[in-house]
């Protein structure tokens, strides 16, 4: 037996190798979030996110959200819920790759593509120019198969300088103002990228989920005042056909405008739940499908969409005590509303991603439940 | 950053050889002169890092340290856990293939993964969703939600594992102990599993799965096999749930059917517990002194059981649609055939079963009720057609036997007239289904 195998200085030289290899970076001294000299971004070698964000120069000035001259900035028709955060999302593609365009599937992006979301809270909702409490930049960074889409998240330190990259999830206490002027806290949870891959999918499998027709059709100012994302993308040259005219793509409607409340309770159903409530997704067991296709009161079958169906094996709680995930007229009696409404940890849905009830998705829901023709399941 | 405890690599193993008993029990101190090396546990610490490639400690902060580990894995490695109980105050998730996550103690109780103070982490308290995990030599505690679950993976193995709740048998635990869902070539194992306010040991949708020589009990169901194909369920004890052996063929899931499940040489006794479900959930009307119960299923084969003192039957078969018209909430689903088609039961050992049916087979009427029940449901009068056909063998002794005639139990005389217990209509052969038992 070789004593010196077992020594905790031959354990310290594995570990410094170790970790040398995971933050090897072209500079040395992350900068902070300040402007940066380099504007093009630098992707990290695959395997080894850098530890910094700004070691990536996704953003000449990271705190201010300001992108590089190469990354596109682009806003989504149905956000995921995610605990009253205000999200940015930009997107990049290496030079001379382009998006794979789907009609109505998720889109298809070059290795090398890097999705990026920031997560943060206003100072104060009612007013702008207070600013912004950065928490985590979120990357999707599209490597090589077998890996596929690998989940990063960034932390912001207090002093909104630096973001480094956290692997086992955090929790941050947050004070903010909401928009009717009261004061609001939140324990927000910055997930472990595990977490990631129970919405976005499997290793291997994970995808963009922001990334299709139905969330990028819509307007954003690119400096030259509104303009169609999906044009801009064209213009550039990045799509790989061209696609069908504006208004003959497929759109969800903003979940929390004044539209029809059947095609913003759809909308909603999109893009908070589908991702595991899908053909495909974690909770594909279920049968509970609520992505748009599925969610159709006039092609679709409602069975499909929870109207009179009994829940799977949801265990205690589960049910609420209700026995049908929609009760067509009546909300009230319906486990789908119950398990938005509730936080206990092994009832409420979506079960990650959220440590604070949806109370317009909620009431979105319940209105969206209560306006199909009243029907008593049994 | 030191991660004194956490230490990667496979130089403990190779340095420190297979069973460990490091320092020479002079509590926190080494002696001198030839000491044996500190363990990757700490000194006095025996553990068997066979195979090991990381071993973690408890520390202040186990949920990050071993939702670290698990993060950093690399496919093909060993995550072994020193003895100690590591409190866990969120759900722990893995997503690397070909992962083993063990305990490093001799024993199945020394290393615990207690989720007591779990406030945070959904309905999967342990989340797998990638192929060939294996978790082994564990004791899994207190989860709220469900105890470990893998979703979606081929190749799950759940080996020589305890999961319980210290406060007993409540409606409060988590639903299920062992739960791989839409899973290929289960396995499970040498486990003792009690407490679940569902079922235990629970296999759901899932192609290819052997339960063997597990314990479950104080329950609500021992093992339960839910629109599974391909199942073997063999030389397990199950005691003291509500019912202790299910294969159900459920509405309104993914998967459609069940079918081709072989149960043999269970020892499945006493499961005379109070129903402890949730009122709204399917599971709470299983009747209590259920022994074996099969709904809606097709080709099970159940023998060599020995099936004692379950109270209220030794073996019940019924169709799904009799249980959606006795179970509020339980809807037929039109794309699910409800009825359990070709099954076959022989050569079991029964006594004592069915000698005070409780809610709903007290409706049958019958005290002390027959050993094997079927409902009748979907049996065609043309003896050659396959559909909904029962069989008890051709080999005397036959068991006592009744069909309750099922569809007309809310009719005034509850289709007694149409009950029969005689077995010669019975008495025929089901191909066997293979069996990778030894
Ligand atoms: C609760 C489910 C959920 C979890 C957990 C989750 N995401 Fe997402 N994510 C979504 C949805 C839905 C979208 C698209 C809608 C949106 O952006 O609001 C999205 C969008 C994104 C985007 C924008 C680009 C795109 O096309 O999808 C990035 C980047 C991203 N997520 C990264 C992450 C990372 C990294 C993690 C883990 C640290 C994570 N997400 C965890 C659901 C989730
Ligand atoms: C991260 C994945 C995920 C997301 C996102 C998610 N769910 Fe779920 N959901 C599950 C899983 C897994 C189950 C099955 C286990 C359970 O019941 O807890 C489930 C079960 C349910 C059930 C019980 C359904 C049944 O028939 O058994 C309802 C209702 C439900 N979810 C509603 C929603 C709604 C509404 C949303 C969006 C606001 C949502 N879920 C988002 C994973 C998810």
């Amino acid at each position: 037996m070789n004593k010196a195998f077992a020594s905790p200085i031959r354990g310290a030289l594995v570990l410094v190798t170790l970790l040398a290899a995971c933050s090897s970076s072209p500079e040395t001294g992350g900068a902070g979030g300040g402007p940066s000299a380099i504007t093009e971004p630098t992707p990290a070698p695959e395997g080894s996110p850098w530890d910094t964000l700004d070691q990536w120069h996704f953003f000449t000035d990271a705190a201010t959200q300001t992108p590089s001259a190469s990354v596109i900035p682009y806003d989504v028709n149905a956000p995921l819920f995610s605990d009253y955060t205000a999200k940015r999302r930009f997107l990049w593609l290496p030079k001379g790759t382009k998006i794979g365009w789907q009609d109505t599937e998720r889109w298809s992006f070059p290795v090398g593509a890097v999705l990026i979301k920031n997560f943060g809270y206003p100072i104060d909702a009612r007013d702008p120019t207070k600013g912004i409490r950065l928490l985590e930049t979120r990357l999707l960074v599209h490597e090589s198969d077998p890996a596929g889409w690998v989940s990063h998240t960034y932390e912001w330190d207090a002093a909104q300088k630096t973001a480094t990259i956290k692997v086992a999830g955090d929790t941050i206490d947050m004070t903010w103002i909401d928009e009717k002027g009261a004061t609001r806290t939140n324990a927000y949870e910055v997930p472990n990228t595990n977490v990631c891959q129970e919405c976005h999918g499997k290793t291997g499998k994970t995808s963009s989920l922001a990334g299709r027709t139905r969330q990028w059709n819509r307007d954003h100012d690119y400096g030259k005042g509104p303009e169609n994302q999906i044009d801009h993308l064209v213009a550039l040259g990045l799509l790989d056909v061209a696609p069908p005219p504006a208004a003959q793509r497929q759109t969800l409607i903003d979940p929390s405008g004044t539209g029809d409340v059947g095609e913003r309770g759809r909308a909603y159903l999109d893009a908070n739940c589908s991702h595991c409530h899908g053909v495909i997704g974690l909770a594909k067991g279920t049968a509970l499908r609520l992505d748009y296709d599925h969610t159709d009161p006039i092609k679709g079958d409602s069975t499909d969409f929870g109207v009179c169906k009994s829940p799977a094996s949801a265990g205690a709680g589960g049910t609420c005590g209700l026995s049908f995930d929609v009760v067509p007229g009546h909300a009230d009696q319906s486990i789908l509303v119950c398990r938005m409404e509730t936080l206990t940890a092994k009832v409420t849905m979506p079960p990650v991603g959220h440590k604070l009830v949806h109370d317009e998705g909620v009431a979105l829901m319940k209105a969206w439940i209560d306006a199909m023709p009243e029907h008593l399941c049994q | 950053m030191r991660m004194p405890s956490l230490v990667r690599g496979p130089w403990v193993a190779f340095a420190l050889g297979s069973i460990v008993l490091a320092g020479c029990g002079g509590g926190d101190t080494t002696s001198g002169g030839g000491a044996a090396p500190e363990g990757p546990c700490g000194a006095g610490v025996a553990v068997d890092t066979t195979g090991c490639t990381t071993t973690v400690a408890t520390s202040s902060d186990d949920s990050t340290k071993l939702q670290t580990a698990l993060i950093n894995v690399k496919s093909g490695e060993t995550v072994c856990l020193c003895p100690g109980t590591f409190k866990l105050d969120k759900q722990l998730s893995l997503t690397v293939p070909s992962v083993t996550l063990k305990g490093a103690g001799k024993l199945v109780t020394d290393s615990v993964l207690d989720f007591a103070g779990d406030t945070k982490g959904g309905n999967d308290t342990m989340l797998v969703t990638s192929d060939n995990f294996t978790i082994e030599n564990l004791w899994v505690k207190n989860t709220p939600g469900n105890g470990v679950v893998v979703r979606q993976a081929d190749k799950p193995t759940f080996r020589n594992l305890k999961v319980s709740w210290d406060a007993g048998s409540l409606p409060s635990n988590g639903a299920y102990s062992i739960y791989p869902a839409e899973c290929t070539h289960v396995l499970v194992e040498d486990c003792e599993v009690s407490g679940a306010a569902d079922a235990a040991i629970y296999v759901g949708q899932s192609t290819g799965a052997i339960i063997r020589r597990n314990k479950a009990h104080g329950s609500v169901l021992g093992i339960e096999l839910e629109n599974v194909t391909n199942g073997e369920a063999y030389d397990n004890e199950i005691y003291d749930n509500t019912g202790g052996l299910a294969v159900f063929l459920l509405a309104n899931l993914d998967k459609k059917d069940a079918s081709k499940n072989l149960l043999h040489d269970n020892n499945v006794h006493d499961n005379n517990r109070k129903n402890f479900g949730d009122k709204s959930t399917f599971v709470s009307s299983v009747p209590q002194g259920s022994g074996i119960l099969v709904v809606g299923a097709d080709d099970t084969e159940i023998r060599n059981n020995t099936v004692k003192n379950n109270q209220s039957a030794g073996v019940l078969v019924v169709s799904y649609t009799l249980m959606s018209q006795l179970v509020p909430g339980a809807k037929t689903d039109p794309k699910i055939d409800p009825d359990p088609d070709r099954t076959f039961v022989h050569d079991n050992l029964f006594s004592g079963n069915g000698t005070d049916p409780q809610t709903p087979l007290d409706l049958i009427g019958v005290k002390p009720l027959e050993d094997v029940t079927w409902d009748g449901i979907g049996k065609t009068a043309d003896p050659s057609k396959n559909d909904a056909k029962f069989c008890l063998g051709t080999k005397a002794p036959y068991p006592s036997f009744r069909m309750f005639a099922g569809a007309h139990l809310a009719d005034p005389d509850m289709g007694k007239s149409l009950q029969s217990t005689d077995t010669k209509p019975y008495q025929c052969d089901l191909p066997a289904l293979p069996s990778s038992a030894p």
